[in-house]
């Protein structure tokens, strides 16, 4: 096992190495100067000249990538332009905020969507088996900011369950910040459970169909055991795989998500710093992301060397 | 030679018989087809403001109502689907063109160039599309050119790394060996061997990728970073219905169900064109 983590980690270095790459390569990309497009053309060049030390523009550029590698790896993503803070701060104060609305709509997408997948895998070609296919594949259509609006208006505005937008901190009344956060993570969960759903059917139906199982059920194993203990532990790793990249994804992809809800994770972050065109925030919220992914890949990695001993010896 | 053959007969029935191509092909048609004569079958212009008729309920006269400034939303919808369209398409060419090279070289040649290129593709694909094309929308700006731009850099890792797993099977096989022995120089084998090989699986890739940038598009308009105002798109129509949303509904509804109704179409031309191509892919039964 330990040679296998080795070698996880051994390669998810170099995509570690890349994302800060491209991170780096956004404020180079910028046309013209930068510190003219963060100031504006109006302000005085002692003011340019200073913000081009602050950005390291007046280095040479290898210089200048070692040095904001070098940051990097020390947690230093630089001072942001606009907050009065550094963007690891910046990060760090809104990153629970959005790790939270992630775990939450990945809840509702798992406790939906596996459930889904497994009834109409095992009720193949039934009615049952039709509205789960149909209404996943109305789910993966469904934009999710449309969605959400559309929760806000039933659920917020008409029979008023439901705050319609807003946040309260999980450390001052974890209720509330759950109740807050019922809307959006309803908003992103669905459409990610239509995708859980049917790889969970499409898993489940190429397990169902192998030997074993047939041998199981030949055995007088009853249903509930051929389909729970051993089709679905079997159909985990793909089922697995898809929630580890959801999950990922979710993180960085509630941008709309937490601007229609007012809700102040990386998502608003990242479109504040565009509009005030505050690139270290936008650097920092790249690498806070792609390393979290990163992350996620490592430990759906081992997850599935837990789940399938035979993927460590591979 | 041993690349696959042109669409027969046979492949068109299936298609034909696919209740799913037919459906998706059906509500894309008419689709583009209201986006193409958007002059001819709106009464009003898209941009046209008529303030005492502001927020008007759909009626015989406004169909899906009007927006805060009185302009019609079925025109702003036809119209927008323009834009959408544009984005879509122009996208999806991009990330083809480019993704299709990128998989294509990197799969057969393998090497160093395959090795560099595909870490590249992970790193690109670590972040998500989103964030990743408004963090370029960062650097060139809000307009349609730009959000084009943005998806292709966005989308193009996805469909690098899925041409290069079919180039890499395609490249072991024993026509590809057998033209290399009979002294084929290497533009002529990826062109007349390889490429006829990738085709199908990019046809199937290119109506995902279609949709999703309809859907992110959408998504930067509405976050003010896509189409400025006041030109059509379903995205900022949808976000000035936001400051309605509790007493004219209508100007959201409408906007999402086309965003839905295209990308479920694109959704089910997709399985579908997967299924006819490569049965053994199946997602349904």
């Amino acid at each position: 096992m330990g040679m296998f983590l080795a070698q996880r980690v051994l390669a998810l270095l170099p995509v570690l190495f890349l994302v800060v790459v491209i991170a780096f390569v956004v404020l180079q990309l910028i046309p013209g100067d930068p510190a003219v497009v963060i100031l504006g053309i109006e302000a005085t060049p002692e003011k340019i000249a200073a913000m081009r030390t602050r950005l390291g523009l007046d280095q040479p550029l290898p210089q200048q990538f070692a040095t904001y590698l070098l940051s990097v790896i020390k947690g230093d993503l630089g001072r942001s332009i606009f907050l009065d803070q550094t963007v690891a701060q910046a990060i760090a104060e809104r990153a629970p905020v959005s790790l939270l609305l992630a775990a939450m709509s990945l809840f509702w997408a798992i406790l939906l969507g596996i459930p889904a997948g497994i009834v109409a895998a095992t009720r193949r070609g039934s009615a049952v088996d039709d509205f789960v296919m149909t209404g996943s594949l109305l789910g993966m259509s469904i934009p999710s900011f449309w969605l959400g609006l559309n929760l806000i208006l039933v659920f917020g505005v008409w029979v008023k369950w439901f705050p319609t937008g807003g946040y309260v901190a999980a450390s001052t009344d974890l209720g509330a910040a759950l109740w807050h956060l019922m809307l959006p993570s309803l908003s992103l969960g669905i459409i990610q459970m239509a995708q859980i759903g049917r790889m969970t059917r499409s898993a489940m139906l190429e397990t169902l169909s192998q030997d074993y199982i047939r041998t199981a059920r030949a055995k007088g194993l009853s249903e509930f055991v051929v389909v729970g203990k051993h089709a679905l532990r079997n159909s985990l790793l793909s089922i697995v795989t898809v929630i580890g990249i959801i999950f990922a994804e979710l993180l960085g992809g509630a941008i709309i998500t937490e601007q229609i809800f007012s809700i102040p994770g990386i998502g608003q972050m990242v479109i504040t710093a565009v509009a005030q065109r505050d690139y270290p925030v936008i650097q920092g919220a790249l690498i806070m992301v792609g390393a979290v992914y990163v992350l996620i890949n490592f430990l759906t990695d081992i997850t599935y060397g837990i789940i399938d001993p035979r993927v460590r010896i591979v | 030679m041993i690349a696959r053959a042109p669409a027969s007969r046979s492949e068109l029935g299936r298609m034909l018989r696919n209740r799913q191509f037919v459906f998706g092909f059906v509500v894309l048609v008419a689709l583009c087809t209201a986006a193409l004569l958007a002059p001819y079958i709106s009464r009003y212009a898209a941009t046209d403001v008529d303030v005492i008729n502001r927020l008007k309920p759909p009626s015989l006269k406004h169909w899906f109502g009007t927006d805060g400034f009185g302009r019609d939303i079925y025109a702003r919808v036809v119209f927008g689907a323009r834009t959408s369209m544009i984005a879509g398409l122009f996208t999806m060419i991009c990330t083809v063109l480019v993704g299709g090279v990128i998989g294509i070289t990197a799969g057969y040649f393998r090497g160093l160039f395959d090795n560099v290129a595909m870490r590249l593709m992970d790193a690109m694909m670590a972040i998500p599309a989103i964030l990743l094309a408004i963090a370029f929308i960062a650097i060139l700006g809000s307009g349609l050119t730009n959000v084009v731009i943005a998806l292709s850099v966005a989308y193009v890792p996805r469909l690098a790394r899925i041409v290069r797993s079919v180039v890499l099977t395609v490249r072991e096989q024993l026509y590809i060996e057998s033209a290399r022995a009979a002294g084929a120089r290497t533009p002529r084998i990826l062109v007349y061997y390889v490429l006829p090989q990738v085709i199908p699986t990019m046809l199937v890739q290119s109506s995902f990728i279609v949709a999703y940038a309809v859907i992110a598009e959408a998504a930067l308009s509405f976050l003010g970073i896509g189409t400025p105002p006041p030109a059509p798109s379903w995205g900022n129509i949808l976000s000035d219905g936001r400051s309605y949303l509790s007493i004219a509904p209508w100007v959201t509804i409408f906007p999402g169900l086309a965003i839905m109704a295209i990308v479920l179409s694109l959704n089910l031309l997709g399985d579908a064109l997967r299924d006819i191509i490569d049965p053994r892919l199946r997602t349904d039964r």
